[in-house]
């Protein structure tokens, strides 16, 4: 039988007992506060049992919630943005005039004013929507980011169960993922576990429908769509990079422009696409093996400019390279 | 200038201000995540909750007793989601491992086939949040109802009002879970670390 009930706290009393654990909370209001310290003052043993509540209490100090993602506020707006509340449909429709049936009014509008009305919205039109359509994309492109930075938590937590190794499913020599051995294969594990969503492989920018995240509720179709959208862990033939090196990395990035649909893939003159096509060619999110994820603009990195899709000195693909180290930024499907 | 209250900005934020909206989460939304992760233990699941919390904000914020307080409010919405997303959790099946590599024209090998023996079993290390892990171990190892209680006086600072609305159980009962909680969590600790607790003096 432990004493502690006796020595902070008994919650049938109201007065001073029961006040002694909102006290150590900091919760009583600042009118019974004032009064309480007033009797503390004057109670020795009184005191005693808030420091004895205080004690154990105290633990629980030293347990730390992470920090929200960056993005979490963004994305909550972007949702809202795309969310249109109840109330403001039913306000909208309670503005009709109640007597519209009973009354007649002469139209306001002319044929004339009608004419003017719809150049002018043409007009409108034809400056807006280019600009909607790249809020659209950068909308996107924010969700695209939030399953990025999803995905890369899922990565983490399985690499602090996994003495910092990324999820694997082993090596074999003769893997291709030219070919039908997508490395995504490699995320099996994390996903097994339920460290990695398979919805957050997706982003929907680059799918076109968010809708789409509803195929991908099970294993068979993880493994089985060849577009997904996060191209992840390098080649199982190289050296797999650990979550926790120095070095800071991409270790996932939104589809390689440049090998589609097991096709490596030119412009018409020949030269290679420098962004990913996602999102409009403005860039690419990339995530980090620290967990942070960036929107690059070219897919060079670092003062060595390593591009994340191209191994260096190759021009024709067989679906067997990998990345040289740890340290190399090259991404395979 | 005093900044808006809280209630403040939901009635601006239903006469169409979105900044007011925008003050709002920006305003708690760190809050709100790292209390849905003490529930959830788990990142995503947090961020997810905190989204859906505040999407359901904006879409039901009339339905708000403008007599009563935001915060708890919003907390009451949060915690109804995370045990909503707990409960989902434990009701997910397993998948099997022997799904087909590569789609529909591979040799039929499975992934299973490719597990090695390279993969490591999960760390026993101590590592630097362990500390903050095992306190953890302990809330999440109390009844539900205790350990919430917990984590909405003691992480968020709410009177015993507040939670007895939030929870929607009378004022005794607040105080006698709270009571039971704390003394819980001690004992436990005490039992886990080895520690005797101090005589009172």
């Amino acid at each position: 039988m432990n004493t502690m009930s006796k020595d902070f706290h008994n919650p049938d009393d109201q007065n001073p007992d029961g006040l002694i654990l909102p006290y150590a909370l900091g919760t009583l209001p600042e009118d019974e506060k004032i009064t309480f310290e007033s009797q503390l003052a004057n109670d020795p043993n009184l005191a005693a049992r808030v420091q004895s509540a205080r004690r154990v209490l105290e633990p629980l100090g030293s347990w730390r919630a992470p920090m929200p993602p960056t993005t979490l506020v963004d994305n909550i707006l972007v949702q809202a943005t795309m969310t249109t509340p109840l109330e403001y449909v039913a306000a909208s429709a309670s503005m009709k005039p109640v007597d519209s049936e009973s009354t007649y009014r002469r139209p306001w509008l002319g044929l004339r004013e009608l004419g003017a009305v719809a150049a002018c919205i043409a007009i409108l039109v034809s400056l807006y929507v280019p600009g909607m359509q790249s809020v659209r994309s950068r909308q996107l492109q924010t969700l695209c980011d939030k399953n990025l930075a999803s995905f890369g938590s899922g990565l983490r937590m399985y690499a602090t169960e996994y003495d910092g190794q990324l999820p694997s499913i082993g090596t074999r020599s003769n893997v291709n993922w030219l070919r039908n051995d997508p490395n995504r294969g490699h995320l099996l594990p994390a996903i097994q576990g339920r460290f990695v969503l398979p919805k957050d492989l997706i982003c929907p920018a680059s799918d076109g429908s968010i809708d789409k995240e509803a195929t991908l509720k099970n294993i068979q179709a993880f493994l089985q769509r060849s577009d997904l959208s996060f191209w992840s862990v390098p080649n199982a033939n190289g050296p797999r990079p650990r979550i926790n090196i120095r070095i800071n990395i991409p270790i996932a990035v939104d589809p390689n422009p440049l090998f589609q649909q097991g096709k490596f893939q030119r412009g018409k003159n020949g030269t290679l696409s420098p962004n990913a096509s996602t999102h409009e060619g403005r860039g690419q999110n990339v995530l980090f093996n620290d967990g942070s994820t960036r929107f690059l603009e070219t897919p060079l990195l670092g003062k060595n400019k390593d591009n994340i899709w191209l191994a260096d000195d190759i021009d024709e693909y067989q679906g067997t390279e990998a990345q040289q180290s740890t340290t190399d930024a090259f991404l395979t499907p | 200038m005093n900044a808006p209250t809280d209630e403040q900005l939901l009635a601006s934020h239903l006469s169409g201000d979105p900044e007011s909206f925008r003050t709002l989460v920006e305003r708690y939304s760190t809050e709100l995540f790292q209390f849905v992760f003490r529930f959830t233990n788990r990142n995503a699941a947090a961020e997810d909750v905190v989204q859906d919390t505040f999407i359901q904000v904006h879409l039901a914020g009339k339905s708000f007793d403008p007599k009563r307080r935001f915060k708890p409010w919003l907390f009451t919405i949060a915690a109804n989601k995370a045990r909503d997303h707990l409960r989902s959790r434990t009701r997910k099946r397993e998948v099997p491992l022997d799904a087909q590599i590569g789609g529909d024209d591979d040799d039929g090998q499975r992934f299973l086939d490719l597990l090695s023996d390279e993969m490591q079993s999960p760390t026993t290390g101590m590592e630097d949040a362990e500390q903050s892990e095992f306190i953890q171990s302990i809330v999440d190892a109390m009844p539900p109802h205790l350990g919430e209680v917990l984590i909405l006086a003691y992480f968020h600072r709410f009177p015993y009002r507040d939670i007895a609305d939030m929870l929607d159980i009378p004022l005794g009962t607040v105080k006698s879970r709270l009571h039971a909680a704390v003394t819980h969590f001690g004992t436990r600790y005490r039992e886990q670390t080895g520690t005797e607790e101090e005589a009172s003096e």
